[in-house]
């Protein structure tokens, strides 16, 4: 070969592609980190999906079923029929740009396709062509494009990165949810057998065993008991945690990730630490074990499924009413499927907090109320003793998770606990939280390890807003609400804003509860020195 | 040695590197990255407006190019993780020799030629930025794994030994 010149070897193409929207191809192979490996045959088989089979982004051959266009047009139109709001969907957006610029991949990517109108545009330019008198007629000039395999590969590809957080929505002047849009795009993949394993296997696991980590009865029980040994022999407390109880006033549902994996573990003792502490009487499930629902992420009819398990323990257990805890989509599912797909919850009453007397009438459809509404009202009406001080070596932020923010708008109350239960809270910028907030980027079963380059590209903006407050107010612990966001909230700080822990709120009331009779405190939950230790001083 | 050049010129050299580099975008980003002025809103196009000058400053005073590789973290980071190659996340550098060029052609021989150099020696640093950072995300994946689930399941398995009268002790 030839050797090249010095200025020859410089020619660098700097350039990224630049094409038309509507060219559909996408490079798999080079584009690893960013996307999911595709769901195990295993799992599709368990479920009774479509199409079960080993393959990989990277083939050519994605081995769909022979009548495969036939099957998602068909998909396509049933969903049409029976959901009003696709067609609204399909028909209403003008491409106003409102939302273009909101969706954290997109401004971190610098991809138009992440734009939510275009990655909607590429699910709307099929329905126009297929379902609308102008794009039959005049296809591509009426905005449409024939359904081809690129076109399935590129839905593939853009339709798992998108987080379903709804910020774009709430920028949408016609109010176009384009989660459901991500949503109805999944669905339709999920006919002829194109899904996601970090999805796929949490959903047949939690069919299974009742839990996205596949965790049986006894290794359930084997694992709480654990975590409370570990409190009794590091605090001194001693925690029964209670299982299966019939009878009990509470059922207690939380997301797996809080007694499985760190931080989450923290957060999850301290719900215990606090019903201890005022006297619950409450019950654990040992087979309704998840509060996440990846239905959610899947098909209408999973959700449903995975949600039923939550109010047949209810019932079996001859409980009052349900208690939740820190989990994300689990809220959105509560409060904005739960009562048309498995209601009225009649069998149930309307939540009274035993403490206070409060009746929880925001939960009357679902029986079942967020524990930061619970603990807020525990701290207003007195019922609990907090020493603040106990946190003094946190400086803290809130990072409003997608679901509890923006489907059930629960901004008040984790902020109230927050500055009830540490003396140094800093806000990040008002266009970063409450409504506003941005993603995690790790969510809709996008929070797995292989699709760690576009997690960290979606995670630029929260990570940006972060560093701002890190270096303003020197704020090293970011709290939030969602098991998913303290699962992939740590390796966004660390590449965005390094120096910043994630923690649950609920750790923080559990540092700062004090309870009866408790050994005076000298560590927190993650067995840190109360106060930071200064250099040059020493105990005599 | 510092190489002099007019205020204008200094401006005009960092708006056209900025152009330059918000030009490499596909349209639509290109104008969002321009237009949005909200640091919040548009973290990338704000850490082009804010970390290119002083870099530009840097240079021109001849300051080390590995400091001032480090003020490019901001930018270097973004394109670490953006659909680029390696080629292109950090031959933006490469691009202020270009619109050295364009901005003062007509100074003299030893200047350009100084400033070129020194650009290249940026290059070389923005690329041990650039690895650093490709090198944390391949560290960060491995131990998220660790750091989510291994330690507890340590932890747990550690406990159960021990309630079940304690591991097999080595010989």
């Amino acid at each position: 070969m030839a050797e090249k010149s010095p200025q020859e070897l410089i020619q660098i193409d700097l350039d990224p592609p630049r094409r038309d929207w509507r060219n559909p191809s996408v490079d798999f192979e080079s584009r690893r980190g960013t996307w999911s490996y595709p769901a195990a045959a295993k799992n599709i088989e368990y479920m009774g999906y479509a199409n079960p089979r080993e393959w990989s982004p990277t083939d050519d051959d994605w081995q769909l079923p022979d009548n495969w266009q036939q099957i998602i047009h068909e998909g396509f139109k049933e969903r049409l029929a029976k959901y009003r709001s696709l067609r609204v969907f399909m028909d209403t957006c003008v491409r106003c740009g409102a939302c273009a610029d909101k969706c954290h991949f997109f401004i971190g990517s610098g991809d138009p396709k992440n734009m939510p109108v275009l990655r909607s545009e590429l699910l709307r330019s099929i329905y126009r062509n297929d379902f609308t008198l102008a794009g039959k007629l005049l296809g591509g000039f009426a905005g449409g494009r024939k359904l081809t395999k690129e076109v399935l590969k590129e839905w593939f590809y853009y339709f798992f990165q998108c987080t379903e957080c709804r910020r774009c929505s709430v920028y949408c002047p016609y109010g176009i949810d384009t989660a459901d849009v991500t949503m109805m795009a999944r669905e339709l993949m999920m006919l002829v057998g194109l899904n996601i394993n970090w999805i796929c296997e949490p959903v047949a696991n939690c069919q299974r065993t009742g839990n996205h980590l596949g965790i049986q009865p006894h290794t359930f029980k084997d694992n709480i008991e654990f975590l409370c040994e570990e409190l009794e022999d590091s605090h001194g407390i001693k925690i029964e945690p209670v299982i299966n109880k019939k009878g009990a006033e509470v059922l207690f549902i939380i997301p797996s990730a809080d007694y499985f994996a760190d931080p989450g573990t923290y957060t999850f003792v301290g719900y215990l630490m606090l019903f201890k502490q005022i006297g619950l009487d409450y019950t654990m499930s040992a087979y309704a074990s998840e509060g996440g629902n990846f239905g959610l992420f899947t098909s209408h009819d999973t959700i449903k499924k995975l949600n039923y398990k939550i109010y047949h323990e209810a019932k079996r257990l001859g409980v009052k009413w349900i208690l939740g805890g820190e989990c994300g989509h689990m809220w959105r599912v509560m409060h904005q499927y739960m009562d048309t797909m498995n209601g009225p919850a009649d069998f149930l009453e309307v939540p009274r907090s035993p403490l206070t007397g409060t009746v929880f009438e925001n939960a009357r459809a679902t029986k079942m109320v967020h524990i930061c509404e619970f603990t807020a009202d525990l701290i207003r009406n007195k019922k609990i003793k907090l020493d603040k001080s106990r946190n003094d070596k946190y400086r803290v932020t809130f990072h409003d998770s997608c679901n509890p923010a923006r489907a059930l708008g629960l901004f008040e109350e984790p902020r109230y606990i927050l500055k009830n239960v540490c003396n140094h809270f800093y806000e990040m910028p008002e266009n970063t939280i409450r409504e506003h907030t941005f993603c995690c980027a790790g969510g809709a079963g996008l929070g797995n390890d292989e699709n760690m380059e576009m997690r960290l590209r979606g995670g630029l903006p929260r990570g940006n807003a972060l560093k701002h407050v890190r270096d303003a107010h020197g704020v090293n612990l970011m709290s939030c609400i969602c098991a998913i966001d303290r699962a992939t909230l740590p390796p966004l700080a660390e590449y965005w804003s390094p120096g910043v822990e994630i923690s649950g709120v609920h750790e923080l009331v559990a540092n700062a509860l004090v309870m009866d009779g408790e050994p005076e405190r000298t560590v927190n939950l993650r067995g840190e020195p109360l106060k930071e230790e200064k250099e040059g001083t020493t105990d005599v | 040695m510092t190489l002099m050049l007019s205020k204008n010129r200094r401006d005009e050299l960092v708006s056209l590197w900025y152009d330059r580099i918000v030009g490499r975008y596909p349209a639509e980003t290109e104008r969002f990255l321009r237009e949005q002025a909200d640091p919040f809103a548009n973290p990338v196009g704000c850490a082009l407006r804010e970390d290119l000058a002083p870099v530009v400053d840097g240079l021109l005073d001849g300051r080390d190019p590995v400091d001032l590789a480090s003020g490019l973290d901001r930018v270097i980071r973004v394109r670490a993780v953006q659909d680029m190659r390696p080629s292109a996340a950090v031959g933006f550098v490469l691009e202020l020799k270009e619109a050295f060029e364009a901005v003062a052609g007509e100074e003299p021989e030893a200047v350009r030629s100084a400033f070129c150099q020194r650009v290249e020696r940026l290059l070389l640093a923005a690329f041990d930025v650039y690895s650093q950072c490709r090198e944390q995300i391949f560290a960060i994946r491995v131990n998220e794994i660790r750091n989510r689930s291994l330690k507890v399941m340590e932890r747990l398995n550690s406990w159960r030994e021990a309630r079940a009268g304690g591991p097999a002790v080595d010989a």
